[in-house]
C-alpha cells in the first residue's frame, strides 16, 4: 500500500526522476525495507490514458519545458528548442524507450584501453568491467523480460523486418533477428503478450512493454515502504553545514515550494535534468555546483551516433504495423578501426506513423518538394531503419544553464551544446552507406539518409570514474565529492558503447541499491 | 469555425467532378474552380487563400492527393487568422512578396518558377508557416493518412498481429530469426 512520508523526515532515501534509473532504484530500494520518497516532476499515466496518435501522445507526455541548443549539431538548428525527446511522466522515458536490451560489450567498458588515444575525445574506461555487471544484466533482463534471455523467446517479425531480413542477408550479414526486446513475446509478470500495436513510442496501451511506471513502481507501492509524489519538480538539493546532502527543494502541482529531508539523494533525471539540477544547487561551499571539484559535471554530453534510413521500397511494405524497433543486425557493433573509425554501431529497424514521417524524414526547412511529398504520399511502401553507434565523448559537448533564459519556476534553462566528433561524422556516413545497400538489395527505387532526431539516449554528463578528477561519480554511482549523494540514470555512463542504454541504466539501478542498502545498514551513510 | 467546415464539406460534395487544379499551357495553373471555396473563408480574402492553396501544394506536391485535400492546410490557418490579426497580415504580405517576385501573380508563374521563388523565400515567416501546417495538420489528417495508406491507432482492432502485421511480399525469414507468435 501507498505510504506517506513526513517532509521533515530525514531518515528517507530521496529519489528524483522515476524512471529506468530513478523507478527500478525506488522500488530495489523499497524491497530491501529502505524508505524511499520518489519525486516525479511529470504525472501519472496508465496504459488506458496513452493515445496511440503521435501528436496527441508528444503533447501529453513529452518533456516540453523550455531548452536551448548551441553547436554545429543538425539538431541546434531543425530543433532549437527540443534538443531531447524524452518523457516527463511516471515511469519517465521508459514510456517512450522502443524496448531494445543489448548488454554493453567487454571492449566497450575500457574504451581509452581499446581505442587509445583519439584526438578530441575525452576517453575513459570504465571503473567497471563486463564481468562485474554480467549478474546484473542477468537481474535486469529477468526483472524486464527481455526476449531471447532467460528463455524466453524472441518476437515475431514484422513487415519493416521481413524488409529488413532480406536486405541484410543478401549484403552477407550474419547476425540478423527480431532483437532482444523488453516487450512481452508472450504474458509474463502480470503483462501482456504484445499484439503488435505499432505504438511502442508512444506508451504501449496493451502493457506488453516493460516500463518502469507501471512495472517498477506499483511493485514499489506494496512494500508500504514507498511513496511518490508526482508533479514535485525538484529545483535545488540542499546540504548542511558538513557539506552533506540534508534535502531538497521541489515545487509542487500547485507551484508551491516544498521541502523533504533526506538521508541520501539519488539523481535520475536524465542526463540534461541531472547535471542542471546540480549546477543549480551551487552554494557557497560549491561554488561550481554540487559533486563538481572535476568540472566535469555536465560535460562529455553524449547522444549516440544516431541517423535513420528509409527507403521507398518497389511494392507495399506497411511498416507501421507490428512493434516499432524488433529487428537487428549486430554485425557492425564490432570495433574495427580498417573501416576509418573507432567503435561500432547496430542497425536497429523503427518505422514511424505518417505524421512523424513528415516532421523528421528531411526535417528542418528543407523538408519540402517532389522527393519527400512523393516518400509520404506512397506511405504505404517505405521501409525504415535507425542508426546507434558509439560517439565520442568531448568535454566541449555539454549541458550549462542558459541564465538569459528561465523556465516556468523561474530558474536557468539547460543548453545544449553539442558538436559532431569527426570519428562520429565518419562513423555515420559508413552507416548510412550499409543501411541503403541494405535497401537496394531488397529492392529500393529511392533511399533517404535521415539526420538525427532530438535526442532520445542522452548519457555521460555525469560520468563515473576510477580517479575523483575523472568525473563526477564512482563505480557505484556515488558522488566522489559527497557521501550521501549518487547519480542512479545514464548520466553516469563513462562512454556510450553501440547499445541502446536503458538496460544498462536499469542494471546499474539494480547494482547501486545493493550498495546503498548495505551501506546504510552498515550506517556509512 | 463550425460553419466553415460544413461550407468544406458541401462544396467538396459539389464539387467532386473537379479533379485537380486547371493547368494551363506553360504550367501555369488558374484557380477559379476553387472560388466557391476560397469566397467563403472567413479571415483570408479569396486571392490570399487560393495563392496559399496553391503554395501548399507546391510545397508537398502529391500525385495522389486530390487539391481538394490540400484545403485541410489552409482552412486551419484561415481559422487561426481569424482570431490572430498579425498572424492574418503576414499572409497577405507573404502573398503579396511572392506574387511581386513572380511578376504579379505567383498563381500565372511556371511550376518551375514557383519552386524558385519558394526556394528564395525558404525558411522566412510565412514559408515556415505553410510548410509546419502541412507537416503538423495535413498529414495529420485521416483523409490524407487513407490515401497515403496510413492506418493509425490499431489498438481498438486489437492491433496488427491479425490486420497484416507481416503480409508484406517479401520472403519470411526462418524461425530463428523471426519465432513465431506464443499463441500459434
Amino acid at each position: 500500500m501507498a505510504k506517506k512520508f513526513d517532509l521533515n523526515d530525514d531518515s528517507v532515501a530521496v529519489v528524483i526522476g522515476s524512471g529506468a534509473g530513478g523507478g527500478t532504484l525506488s522500488n530495489e530500494l523499497a524491497q530491501k525495507g529502505v524508505k524511499v520518497v520518489c519525486l516525479e516532476a511529470g504525472k501519472n499515466y496508465s496504459p488506458d490514458d496513452f493515445v496511440n496518435d503521435e501528436w496527441g501522445a508528444f503533447l501529453q507526455t513529452a518533456w516540453l519545458d523550455n531548452r536551448t541548443t548551441s553547436g554545429s549539431w543538425s539538431i541546434a538548428s531543425n530543433w532549437p528548442n527540443l534538443p531531447s525527446w524524452i518523457v516527463k511522466s511516471v515511469g519517465g522515458s521508459t514510456l517512450h524507450w522502443a524496448g531494445a536490451s543489448l548488454r554493453f560489450q567487454e571492449h566497450e567498458f575500457k574504451v581509452r584501453t581499446e581505442y587509445g588515444d583519439v584526438a578530441g575525445a575525452n576517453l575513459l574506461d570504465w571503473p567497471v568491467s563486463l564481468k562485474e555487471m554480467e549478474p546484473y544484466y542477468d537481474k535486469a533482463e529477468y526483472k524486464i523480460g527481455v526476449t531471447r534471455t532467460h528463455g524466453i523467446p524472441g518476437l515475431p517479425g514484422n513487415n519493416n523486418f521481413k524488409v529488413f531480413y532480406d536486405g541484410a542477408k543478401k549484403l552477407g550479414y550474419k547476425d540478423v533477428h527480431t532483437g532482444r526486446m523488453g516487450i512481452n513475446s508472450m504474458p509474463r509478470d502480470g503483462r501482456n503478450a504484445c499484439l503488435q500495436l505499432g505504438f511502442c513510442f508512444q506508451g504501449c496501451k496493451s502493457g506488453a512493454k516493460w516500463s518502469a511506471g507501471y512495472s517498477e513502481i506499483p511493485k514499489a507501492e506494496q512494500t508500504g515502504n514507498f511513496e511518490l509524489r508526482t508533479q514535485a519538480h525538484v529545483i535545488q538539493i540542499t546540504h548542511n553545514k558538513s557539506g552533506k546532502i540534508d534535502g531538497v527543494v521541489y515545487v509542487d502541482a500547485d507551484g508551491n515550494q516544498q521541502k523533504q529531508k533526506a538521508r541520501i539523494v539519488a539523481v535520475a533525471g536524465n542526463s540534461i535534468e541531472t547535471p542542471r539540477l546540480l549546477l543549480m544547487s551551487n552554494s557557497s561551499m560549491y561554488p561550481d555546483g554540487l559533486s563538481n571539484s572535476s568540472g566535469q559535471v555536465g560535460k562529455n554530453y553524449m547522444r549516440h551516433l544516431t541517423g535513420s534510413v528509409y527507403a521507398l521500397m518497389d511494392k507495399p511494405v506497411n511498416f507501421h504495423r507490428g512493434t516499432t524497433m524488433a529487428g537487428i543486425v549486430t554485425d557492425e557493433s564490432i570495433n574495427d578501426p580498417r573501416r576509418g573509425f573507432v567503435g561500432g554501431y547496430e542497425l536497429e529497424t523503427l518505422a514511424l506513423g505518417l505524421p512523424f514521417m513528415a516532421g523528421f524524414l528531411i526535417p528542418g526547412v528543407s523538408g519540402w518538394g517532389e522527393k519527400v511529398s512523393n516518400a509520404l504520399e506512397n506511405y504505404d511502401h517505405l521501409a525504415g531503419m535507425w542508426i546507434v553507434g558509439e560517439d565520442m565523448p568531448q568535454e566541449k559537448n555539454a549541458v550549462s544553464l542558459n541564465t538569459d533564459v528561465k523556465d516556468q519556476n523561474g530558474m536557468p534553462v539547460p543548453n545544449v551544446h553539442f558538436d559532431d566528433h569527426d570519428n562520429d561524422i565518419k562513423m555515420r556516413k559508413h552507416a548510412f552507406g550499409k543501411g541503403t545497400d541494405v535497401y537496394n538489395a531488397a529492392g529500393a527505387v529511392d533511399v533517404f539518409e535521415t539526420p538525427p532526431y532530438p535526442s532520445t539516449h542522452n548519457l555521460g554528463t555525469c560520468r563515473m570514474s576510477e580517479k575523483p578528477r575523472d568525473g563526477v561519480c564512482d563505480k557505484n554511482g556515488k558522488s566522489h565529492d559527497i557521501a550521501n549523494l549518487f547519480i542512479s540514470d545514464g548520466s553516469q555512463f563513462t562512454t556510450g558503447a553501440a547499445e541502446n542504454p536503458t538496460l544498462t541504466i536499469v542494471s546499474l539501478a539494480i547494482r547501486q541499491a545493493e550498495h546503498i542498502a548495505k551501506e546504510m545498514s552498515k550506517g556509512t551513510i | 469555425m463550425k460553419k466553415i467546415k460544413l461550407d468544406r464539406r458541401s462544396f467538396l460534395k459539389n464539387s467532386s467532378k473537379i479533379s485537380g487544379f486547371v493547368v494551363l499551357s506553360g504550367g501555369m495553373v488558374q484557380l477559379n474552380a476553387f472560388n466557391a471555396w476560397a469566397d467563403k473563408k472567413s479571415s483570408l480574402d479569396s486571392h490570399v487563400a487560393k495563392t496559399m492553396l496553391l503554395v501548399s501544394k507546391d510545397l508537398f506536391p502529391g500525385k495522389k492527393f486530390s487539391d481538394e485535400l490540400y484545403m485541410i492546410s489552409v482552412d486551419s490557418l484561415d481559422g487561426k487568422a481569424a482570431t490572430d490579426e498579425s498572424l492574418k497580415k503576414s499572409f497577405v504580405d507573404g502573398v503579396a512578396e511572392i506574387d511581386s517576385a513572380a511578376g504579379g501573380n505567383y498563381m500565372k508563374a511556371s511550376y518551375k518558377d514557383r519552386v524558385a521563388i519558394l526556394k528564395k523565400i525558404q525558411g522566412n515567416p510565412f514559408f515556415s508557416t505553410l510548410r509546419w501546417e502541412m507537416v503538423s495538420v495535413f498529414y495529420n489528417n485521416k483523409k490524407v493518412w487513407d490515401v497515403a495508406g496510413y492506418q493509425g491507432e490499431a489498438y481498438d482492432q486489437g492491433g496488427y498481429y491479425l490486420r497484416g502485421f507481416q503480409d508484406a511480399d517479401w520472403p519470411q525469414p526462418p524461425e530463428k530469426a523471426s519465432p513465431k507468435g506464443w499463441w500459434e
